[in-house]
């Protein structure tokens, strides 16, 4: 399979798919200079279940993507992002699926919050992040794949997802420096010599991911960092590996021993109420109640194209499972994801000034009561590309009133 | 929050495939459902045994088109609905936010900027629906629901606008009118300037944790609302211009909505900016609680063995809630519940239904239930107590207050509104006496009061005790006996407790015996308590109510006069009936245990099952003590600790008794609850008789009447005792 091809196939399907899932939104800015190694979306699966859904960059070996997604499996639990469905060896497009759970990237809780974030939210995502990583190299694992954007902020603490994206950009003994995809502030100055990637590339990383959450970005100078944190992250940022503390000694500098906390809750006890800030709390909120208020189509057999827009009465028929075949129903879909302009009714921006009939926050979500309109957890992101809308979801049915889902053959409704 | 589905939930409603329970109260169900193109929504339906009133179905119906008018800003936007449908449903959004009263709930009352920004919003949504001509009526904490991007209004009041006195006339059905205008507590209209005025009593709750009128029955409330200054004790200084000017009883002097926002809020920065750390949590937590894994239906009960050879037909069950899944109730509201389940759930407030339900099938040839009355309990189980058993009413814990229902029909005969707990609540068996909660944390004051059920109010200012905290969970009316009222509690606040104190207060003269100290000297937080009182003793089991409290209950037997400690042993389960008579009080736990009264002496012990079973608390009748394990039940004397009989049951089997529940005893049958409902054992031939298939717990014997009551999951039961 040639380069040009991969590229091909790589982008979502005319439908708007990828593997067997509909894409409902983008998880990232569409512009966002976080590099990122990988495609990452919210999506729906044949059973309705929804999925933050990870695919590989075009013109990436997609042998190696899904490796590495397999090999996330063995990652404990509870700070790294769980792998659930990985494409098969022969997909032309590699993916992985996690159980979605809203999440913010880490540069997408910065821009909504309004610049750093606060020290208690950085030491708690750190030290969260030094106790998964003490855990996963205790194994012997090394994550090759520790970024800004790598860092899913949610309710219940970060979640470290991309996996192996050092391994997979490049071979060992090539040097990796500009790969695209690759954070170069993150990467560890060894494992951009073409070192093979091993535990104090990920203390390196980590380092510069706190120095991100601290300061807005990943080189810092010195006299940016709050003096309480100063110290530890600058000694994750060593250039010498061999100088760098270990993941578990990082964990005690970050959580200091609360008056009840154990060794084994030493993370989670950061987590308490406070721990994110209120706007973070609110994009986070705001993305569950637009994807709960989001509706992919459902086809049933035999729909024409011509009434796809109607909703559906009756559940997706079997047929339509995980492999099954992309239906011309969701044909005119496909020009409405992710390069579409943006939905007029939304008020994307938080910063967005209040017209003069708006109430005194106007920032309140669009009402979901519209199924066309909710848009996309990306949207808190605006701020890092002024001007860039949300992406909408596919339309719902047109001309939809209010009560969208009124049969009109009933003539009970009211 | 959200809990699973019970196996007689339908699968789907409308086209929406159900998820999980949200809620459940008197009115209907409220389900998480999802759309087949994936959209949740939440799911509010209506009891079929509602629908088939058109006074109901009406209702119904006018609240769906209410809830079309808010929109989704300021309010839950609607997805969908059929008013029309054999089971009546309204699809909104599933709302990501606690109703205030639950937001004040989870940390106290709110900060100033908290209030303003909140009453900046809600003064703009209420401005911006005025300007449609549509009046809300019914705005009160329950009915805000406060998210991340500012609160959401549920619920027009639109009971009243379809002029239903329906809905009032049973009780304190319509809610409780503490933020109700004056104008409409007099019966005029309630115009725009209505909503200021119970605006300004929502921030002054949201600030101060108190409406500005305080509780009582609704017919007292209504009188204060229409002629008593507001209570304004608690709210911010700055606030205060404000707040009166919006109560004033003019609604001519009322500010304007635009005033209203201008005055509290410069507009500077989001609405969450403003919010309290434990609120985002909540809201937090609620916005990724919903994409978990939704659990699993529950089983059906398991098909009891007889049912075929049983009494007639299979009677499909009540429409009921099994007892541990999250019911409406209480002041403390539905914990979780978006888009409206929350008042949905604890709206009809002590309402009887009387006989209506179906007839549970049995085990055998059981009698029938001698009534059974529909009542809105606690939803936490452990919250609902024992009924309470008062001349020829039973009074139980349900919705705003204490409902009594008549001993002998079954009737809901009123309802005193009080804000209490059931803990706070006894009876001498004549009275039924009550600490209601204060509106103020602070007050280092309580009252006793007697409930008048000619009024069904509490009765006069109460016996007041000074130096015990009315608002704390451990505040508890122990028990009344003898015109003496024992109490425990805390002398401080709940920032600070003070010290444990159990004090024994003289009804008749307002003096107080006693006080003392919990019997563990370890102990600062006030333990809850078990007690009776017998020949001048008073009887206590003492359980710690702190958590980090590892220590074993104790059992201890006080002088009734003086508080004087006679003795105390240390025990392993703590009843909050103590089973005793004149010579012994019999403990269960590991082993069967009887102490002697005169000196805490141990008189006799019967060992318990060696795989750590437990012997509930006992039942005592006749002079034979009566204790079941998960193995058996057990007769044995209660004078010598002989055992009479034992009655093995193989730990598998469905009527098999569960571990931890309260007996009864008549002249011819033990009763003891088991996975099948309550199984009745024949005491002759020590064989079960049948089995109530009913959740009903917590009995209480009335001997004299020959029946028991036992609190099921949304009723109150009487069961014959013979």
């Amino acid at each position: 399979m040639g380069t040009a091809r991969a590229h091909e196939a790589s982008g979502p399907g005319p439908s708007g798919r990828i593997g067997p899932y509909r894409l409902i939104t983008r998880l990232d800015p569409p512009h966002s200079p976080a590099a990122l190694p990988c495609r990452r979306f919210v999506a729906r699966g044949a059973e309705g279940e929804t999925v933050l859904l990870s695919a590989a960059l075009p013109g990436r070996d997609p042998r190696g993507f899904a490796a590495e997604a397999e090999g996330a499996r063995r990652l404990p639990a509870p700070w790294f992002e769980p792998v659930g469905r990985v494409s098969g060896p022969d997909a032309r497009q590699a993916w992985y699926a996690s159980p979605f759970r809203p999440a913010l990237p880490l540069p997408v809780a910065l821009a909504v919050h309004g610049g750093p974030l606060p020290e208690a939210t950085v030491r708690a995502v750190g030290a969260a992040l030094a106790e998964g990583l003490a855990a996963a190299h205790a194994q012997g694992l090394t994550h090759a794949g520790i970024s800004p954007a790598a860092v899913l902020l949610t309710a219940d603490g970060p979640r470290l997802g991309c996996h192996g994206a050092v391994r997979a950009a490049g071979p060992d003994g090539v040097p990796r420096a500009g790969i695209p995809g690759l954070d170069p502030g993150a990467l560890a100055p060894e494992q951009a010599a073409g070192g093979r990637p091993r535990p104090p590339g990920d203390v390196f990383a980590l380092g510069a991911v706190l120095a991100y959450a601290a300061t807005g970005h990943t080189v810092p100078e010195s006299s940016e960092l709050p003096p309480s944190l100063r110290p530890v992250v600058l000694s994750c940022l060593t250039r010498d590996p061999a100088h760098r503390p270990t993941a578990a000694a990082l964990l005690p500098a970050l959580a200091p021993p609360a008056p009840h906390a154990t060794v084994l809750n030493a993370a989670s006890s950061l987590l308490a109420p406070g721990w994110l800030p209120g706007r973070v709390v609110a994009a986070l909120a705001r993305q569950s109640a637009e994807l709960l208020a989001a509706e992919t189509a459902v086809e049933t057999a035999g729909t024409a194209a011509g009434t796809a827009g109607a909703r559906a009465r009756t559940e997706p028929p079997a047929s339509a499972g995980p492999a099954g075949p992309v239906r011309p129903a969701d044909a005119h879909r496909s020009a409405a994801f992710p390069t579409a302009p943006a939905s007029p009714t939304a008020p994307v921006f938080p910063t967005a000034p209040a017209s003069p009939t708006a109430p005194v926050f106007p920032t309140a979500p669009a009402s979901p009561a519209s199924p066309a309109s909710p848009t996309v957890p990306a949207s808190p992101g605006a701020p890092l590309s002024p001007g860039t809308p949300g992406t909408p979801v596919p339309p719902g049915p047109p001309g939809s009133p209010t009560v969208p889902a009124a049969r009109p053959n009933d003539p009970r409704r009211t | 929050m959200l809990s699973p589905l019970t196996h007689d939930d339908p699968d789907a409603i409308g086209t929406y495939r159900l998820l999980a329970r949200l809620g459940s109260g008197g009115m209907g169900t409220v389900y998480l459902g999802r759309s087949p193109g994936g959209r949740t929504v939440a799911l509010k339906t209506l009891h079929a045994r509602l629908a088939a009133d058109p006074v109901f179905r009406g209702r119904f119906r006018l609240e769906t088109d209410a809830a079309r008018i808010i929109g989704g800003r300021h309010g839950a936007a609607v997805v969908d609905a059929d008013p029309l449908a054999d089971t009546p449903w309204l699809a909104t959004e599933y709302v990501l936010g606690p109703p205030l009263d639950r937001a004040v709930g989870l940390g106290g009352p709110l900060p100033e900027p908290t209030v303003r920004a909140l009453g900046a919003a809600l003064a703009g949504a209420l401005g911006q629906l005025h300007a449609s001509d549509v009046v809300h009526r019914d705005l009160k904490p329950s009915n805000v629901l406060v998210t991340a991007y500012g609160p959401k209004i549920i619920d027009f009041g639109i009971a009243r606008a379809a002029g239903d006195d329906r809905m009032t006339r049973a009780g304190a059905a319509a809610g409780t009118p503490a933020y109700m205008s004056p104008e409409q507590a007099g019966g005029l209209e309630h115009t725009p300037a209505g909503d200021v005025f119970a605006l300004a009593g929502v921030l002054l709750f949201a600030a101060a944790g108190h409406g500005p009128f305080g509780g009582g029955a609704p017919a007292d409330l209504l009188y204060r609302v229409r002629y008593a200054e507001p209570d304004l004790t608690g709210l911010p200084p700055a606030l205060l211009p404000l707040v009166s000017a919006c109560l004033a009883k003019d609604p001519a002097a009322r500010p304007t909505t635009a005033e209203l926002t201008a005055r509290l809020h410069d507009g500077q920065g989001e609405f969450a900016d403003h919010l309290p750390p434990v609120v985002l949590a909540d809201i937090a937590r609620r916005a990724t609680d919903v994409w978990l894994p939704h659990p699993d239906r529950l089983p059906a009960p398991e098909e009891d063995p007889y049912a075929e050879t049983g009494a007639g037909p299979r009677t499909r069950p009540a429409p009921s809630r099994r007892r541990f899944l999250a019911l409406g109730g209480g002041l403390a509201g539905l914990a979780a519940a978006g888009a409206g389940a929350a008042l949905w759930a604890t709206r009809d407030t002590g309402r009887s239904t009387g006989a209506q339900l179906p007839k549970a099938p049995l085990l055998g040839d059981a009698p029938d239930s001698l009534w059974n009355a529909t009542v809105l309990l606690p939803e936490v189980t452990a919250e609902r107590g024992f009924p309470l058993v008062a001349g020829d009413r039973v009074a139980v814990l349900a919705g705003l207050g204490i409902a009594f229902t008549d001993v002998g029909s079954g009737e809901t005969t009123g309802v005193c509104t009080v804000d209490t707990v059931w803990r706070a609540l006894a009876t001498d068996g004549r009275e039924v006496y009550a600490v209601p909660r204060k509106p103020q944390d602070d007050h280092h004051e309580l009252a006793v009061h007697t409930v008048d059920t000619g009024r069904y109010a509490l009765r006069g200012p109460g016996v007041r005790v000074r130096g015990l905290n009315a608002n704390m969970a451990t505040t508890q009316l122990a028990c009344v006996a003898d015109g003496i009222a024992y109490l425990a509690g805390a002398t401080g606040t709940r920032a600070d407790f003070g010290e444990a104190a159990l004090v024994a207060l003289d009804l008749r003269t307002g003096r107080e015996l006693w006080r003392t100290r919990p019997a563990d000297p370890r102990e600062d937080t006030p333990p809850f308590i078990g007690a009776v009182v017998r020949d001048g003793l008073f009887l206590a089991f003492e359980r710690s109510a702190d958590i980090q409290n590892f220590s074993p209950p104790l059992l201890v037997v006080r002088d009734a006069r003086t508080g004087a400690v006679r003795w105390k042993q240390a025990v392993r389960y703590a009843s909050e009936r103590p089973c005793l008579d004149d010579t012994h009080v019999y403990v269960g736990g590991p082993d069967l245990v009887a102490y002697r009264l005169a000196d805490g002496k141990e008189a006799w012990r019967l060992r318990g099952p060696d795989d750590d079973g437990l012997y509930a608390p006992p039942a005592l009748r006749d002079g034979t003590v009566y204790a079941v394990t998960e193995r058996g039940a057990h007769a044995v004397a209660a004078d010598t600790g002989k055992v009479r009989w034992r009655e093995e049951a193989p730990r598998d089997n469905p009527a098999s008794p569960v571990s931890e529940q309260y007996l009864a005893v008549g002249p011819g049958h033990l009763f003891y609850r088991s996975r099948l409902g309550l199984a009745a054992l024949d005491l002759g031939t020590r064989r079960r008789s049948w089995v109530y298939q009913t959740e009903a717990d917590h009995l209480v014997e009335l001997p004299e009447r020959d029946r028991m009551f036992g609190i099921g999951a949304d009723s109150l039961v009487a069961l014959p005792l013979n």
